[in-house]
C-alpha cells in the first residue's frame, strides 16, 4: 500500500471518529481502532460481494445485506455510540463462529478466533466485551476440536487442530497479557505527567505548567487576569527560623491560596512567589480579601505575615509583557509600603 | 526473571520495558513450544523430526536468553524473530495450513509487543504476509474446498483478515511505544528545574531516599546573598537571569563530581560523592571564589553562601539531621558575613 492510499485511508477513519474528538484520549484510540477494523471488513466484503456476483449468485443477496448492515454499524460508531458498536462486535464475532464451524471453514474459524480476540482486546471499552469474547472464543474452540475428533478426518488434519486450538488458547493468554501492558503504561504515564505538572513542596502547579497555560491562553486571545504574589521579608523568616520553618510557611501559604481560589489557577511561579490566573468575576476584591486572610492568619512564626500583590488582566499583550507588567505591578505594591494589593 | 534483564534499569526506560517484555515472553514461548511438542509426540506421527525441532528450538531460546542477558537485546529480538520466520518457513509444507497460520498469527503478535526497532515489526510483518499470501494461492490439496465460492471466500479472508490483524497489531504497538515515550519525557520534566534546567527539589529528595544510609557523601547547601535585594533592584526578570547563569557556571565547574539541584527559590544543593571532608573544604572555596569572581553583567557582585557537611552514618544517621546541620551552618555563614562556607 503506498503512502497516499494510506494517508486518504486515515483521513476516512478521522471522519468517521470526529464525534470523539473531545474524549479521553483512552475513547480516542478505542473509537480510532474500531473505524480502522469497520473499514477493513467492509473492504473484504465488498471483495467478497465482487467474487459472489461472478461465482455463485445465490450468495449476493446475503453478502450484500451483511455489507449494508456494517455499514450501519459505522454509521453508529459515527453518532458517537462506541459501547453499542462494541457489543454489536461481540456478537458478531460470536456469529462468526459458528457460521465458521463446519469442517470445510477451518481456516476462516482460527483467523477468525485470532482477529476476534484481538479486536476485543483493541477496542472493549467494558470489560464485559472482552470477558465475553474471549470465553466463547475459548469453549468454541476446545468444542470443536472435541466434536472433529470424533469424525472421520484425516490425522494429520486432526493433529493441525490440536496444534491451532493450543494457538488460540496461548493467543488468549498473551492478549490479557498484553491488554495490561497498554493499560499500565497509559496510567504510568498520566500518573507521571501530573506528577510533572506539580510543584514538590506546596503541592500547587509548578511553573512549567504556568508556562503552558498562560502560553494557551495567550495565543487563544482568551482574557487574561493575572496575579503576582511575593511573600514580604520572606528572607526573613529564611533566616532567623531555618530553611525548614521557611518551608512551611510556603506549604501553609499554598493551602490557603487554593483554598481562596481555585487549585487549577494557582501556581508556584519561584521561591516565595506565586502567580494566578484568574477566571472570574472582581479579581481585584477577591486578591484583597486573600491579602487580608493572609494578615490574619497564624503562621507559627510568631510574627504577622503579609503578601504584596500586584494584578493586570489584558487580552492582547504577549507573554513576556504580561509578565513584566504584573511584576511592574508588584513592584508598585512594594514601593508603596507592602501588604498592598496594586493594578498595573 | 527480574534477574535476567537488571542490566537495562540504567538504561531508558523504553529499553528496559522492552527487556521486561522479551524475557516474559521468551519464557512464554518455551512453555508453547513444549506443549506443542507434546501434542506433536502423543499424535502417532514419526518422533524423530519433533525431538529435533525441539532441540533447534532450545538452541535458539538459550541464544536469546543469552543475548538478553549480556545486554543485546536488539539481536536477542532479532533472534527470535528470525526463530518465527523459520518456524513458519517449517509448516509452509503442511497440507492443511492451520498450524501454519496460527504460528504466524502468534509470531505477529509477539512481534507487536517485544519490538525494539521500527524495522524488526516492518519486515517481520512483511516477510509473514507475503509468504502467507502465496500459501492462501497455492492450489488447495487439502480438498477441503470443493464449493468455488468457499475457496475464494478463503483467500480472501486471508489477505484480508491478516492485513487487518497486522494493521492493529501496529497501531497497538504505537500505542504501547508512544506512552513509554510520554512517560520518559514526563519523568525528564518533573525532574528539572524549568527556570535553570538543573534537577529540582524532587530530584534531590529522590537521590537522597536512593542513597540509604550507610554511604558517605558531600552535601552542599549553597544560598545567593541579597538575592531579594537584586530581584527588587533590577526585577523578576534579572533575578531569573542571575539564578540561570549561576547554575550554569556552578554546574559547568562540579560535573566531573557532582550533582547540583536547585531545591528553593535561590537555594541550591550539591551532592558530591566519594569526597573526604578536606577536599569537600576545598571544593567550597573554589566554588565562593567562582561565583564572586564572576561578571553576572549588573555591575554589581553576586556572592554566594555556603553550608556544607561530609554526611556519614556516624554523623548523622537521618537525612533530615544531615540537612538539618548543613542549614544551621549555612545560617553561621550568613550571619558571620556571608560570601563565605562553613563546613560542618
Amino acid at each position: 500500500m503506498g503512502i497516499p492510499s494510506m494517508e486518504a485511508f486515515m483521513i476516512l477513519v478521522k471522519y468517521f471518529t470526529r464525534t470523539y474528538e473531545n474524549k479521553s484520549y483512552r475513547t480516542r484510540v478505542k473509537a480510532e481502532l474500531t473505524a480502522v477494523m469497520l473499514l477493513f471488513i467492509l473492504l473484504s466484503m465488498i471483495l467478497e460481494l465482487i467474487a459472489s456476483i461472478f461465482i455463485s449468485r445465490q450468495n449476493v443477496l446475503v453478502t450484500t445485506m451483511v455489507t449494508v448492515a456494517f455499514f450501519f454499524v459505522l454509521l453508529l460508531l459515527k453518532s458517537g455510540r462506541i459501547i453499542l458498536t462494541g457489543n454489536l462486535f461481540v456478537i458478531a464475532g460470536f456469529y462468526k463462529l459458528i457460521e465458521f464451524f463446519p469442517l470445510s471453514y477451518s481456516h476462516q474459524f482460527y483467523l477468525q478466533c485470532f482477529l476476534g480476540s484481538l479486536v476485543a482486546v483493541a477496542i472493549y471499552i467494558k470489560p464485559y466485551q472482552l470477558i465475553t469474547t474471549f470465553s466463547y472464543t475459548l469453549f468454541i474452540c476446545i468444542y470443536r476440536l472435541i466434536h472433529f475428533n470424533q469424525t472421520s478426518v484425516s490425522l494429520a488434519y486432526k493433529t493441525e487442530m490440536a496444534q491451532a486450538t493450543l494457538t488460540v488458547i496461548s493467543f488468549l493468554v498473551i492478549g490479557l497479557f498484553y491488554d495490561r501492558v497498554i493499560k499500565n503504561e497509559i496510567t504510568i504515564s498520566k500518573k507521571t505527567k501530573k506528577l510533572s505538572q506539580i510543584d514538590e513542596l506546596t503541592q500547587l502547579h509548578n511553573r512549567q505548567h504556568f508556562d503552558y497555560v498562560l502560553t494557551q491562553k495567550v495565543e487563544n486571545h482568551d482574557l487574561v487576569q493575572i496575579a503576582i504574589l511575593d511573600i514580604d521579608y520572606f528572607k526573613k523568616i529564611n533566616d532567623s527560623f531555618g530553611h525548614i520553618k521557611g518551608d512551611q510557611v510556603l506549604i501553609k501559604f499554598g493551602e490557603l491560596l487554593k483554598d481562596h481560589f481555585k487549585a487549577s489557577s494557582v501556581f508556584r511561579w519561584g521561591g516565595e512567589e506565586f502567580v494566578i490566573l484568574y477566571e472570574g468575576e472582581s479579581f481585584g476584591n477577591k486578591l484583597y480579601n486573600f491579602k487580608n486572610i493572609v494578615e490574619s492568619t497564624d503562621f507559627l512564626i510568631g510574627q504577622r505575615l503579609t503578601v504584596s500583590i500586584g494584578y493586570l488582566e489584558s487580552d492582547k499583550l504577549n507573554y513576556e509583557e504580561l509578565l513584566r507588567r504584573a511584576d511592574d505591578a508588584l513592584f508598585k505594591a512594594k514601593d508603596n509600603g507592602r501588604n498592598r494589593v496594586e493594578s498595573y | 526473571m527480574e534477574k535476567l534483564y537488571s542490566i537495562y534499569e540504567n538504561q531508558d526506560l523504553y529499553t528496559l520495558k522492552k527487556a521486561e517484555y522479551t524475557s516474559y515472553f521468551a519464557l512464554f514461548i518455551v512453555i508453547y513450544a513444549i506443549l506443542s511438542a507434546i501434542i506433536g509426540l502423543i499424535s502417532p506421527f514419526q518422533t524423530e523430526p519433533i525431538l529435533l525441532y525441539l532441540g533447534i528450538f532450545m538452541i535458539f531460546v538459550s541464544l536469546i536468553f543469552y543475548f538478553i542477558h549480556k545486554g543485546y537485546l536488539e539481536s536477542a529480538i532479532n533472534m527470535l524473530c528470525i526463530a518465527g520466520i523459520i518456524k513458519t518457513l517449517s509448516l509452509f509444507h503442511l497440507q492443511v495450513g492451520l498450524h501454519f497460520y496460527v504460528i504466524v498469527l502468534l509470531i505477529m503478535f509477539v512481534t507487536s509487543i517485544v519490538k525494539l526497532k521500527e524495522y524488526q515489526i516492518v519486515s517481520v510483518y512483511l516477510i509473514l504476509y507475503f509468504i502467507s499470501v502465496i500459501k492462501a494461492f497455492l492450489p488447495d490439496e487439502s480438498g477441503l474446498y470443493l464449493d468455488p465460492i468457499r475457496l475464494v471466500s478463503y483467500k480472501i479472508s486471508i489477505v484480508i483478515g491478516l492485513l487487518m490483524f497486522l494493521v492493529v497489531l501496529y497501531y497497538l504497538s504505537r500505542i504501547v511505544d508512544r506512552e513509554i515515550r510520554k512517560t520518559e519525557k514526563y519523568n525528564t520534566i518533573s525532574r528539572t528545574d524549568t527556570l535553570t534546567g538543573v534537577f529540582n527539589r524532587f530530584a534531590f529528595n529522590e537521590a537522597i531516599s536512593k542513597k540509604g544510609g550507610n554511604q558517605s557523601y558531600g552535601l552542599l547547601i549553597l544560598d545567593l546573598d541579597h538575592f531579594k535585594t537584586i530581584n527588587d533592584r533590577f526585577g523578576h526578570l534579572a533575578g531569573d537571569e542571575v539564578l540561570r547563569v549561576f547554575s550554569n557556571i556552578v554546574k559547568e565547574d562540579i560535573k566531573t563530581y557532582g550533582e547540583l539541584y536547585r531545591i528553593g527559590g535561590e537555594e541550591f544543593a550539591i551532592i558530591i560523592e566519594n569526597v573526604n571532608r578536606q577536599s569537600l573544604g576545598e571544593i567550597c572555596k573554589s566554588l565562593i571564589h567562582l561565583v564572586s569572581h564572576h561578571d553576572f553583567g549588573l555591575g554589581i557582585q553576586v556572592t554566594t553562601s555556603i553550608g556544607a557537611v561530609h554526611v556519614s552514618k556516624e554523623k548523622c544517621p537521618a537525612f533530615d539531621d544531615c540537612y538539618r546541620i548543613s542549614d544551621d551552618a549555612l545560617y553561621q555563614a550568613k550571619s558571620s558575613g556571608r560570601n563565605k562556607y562553613v563546613l560542618a
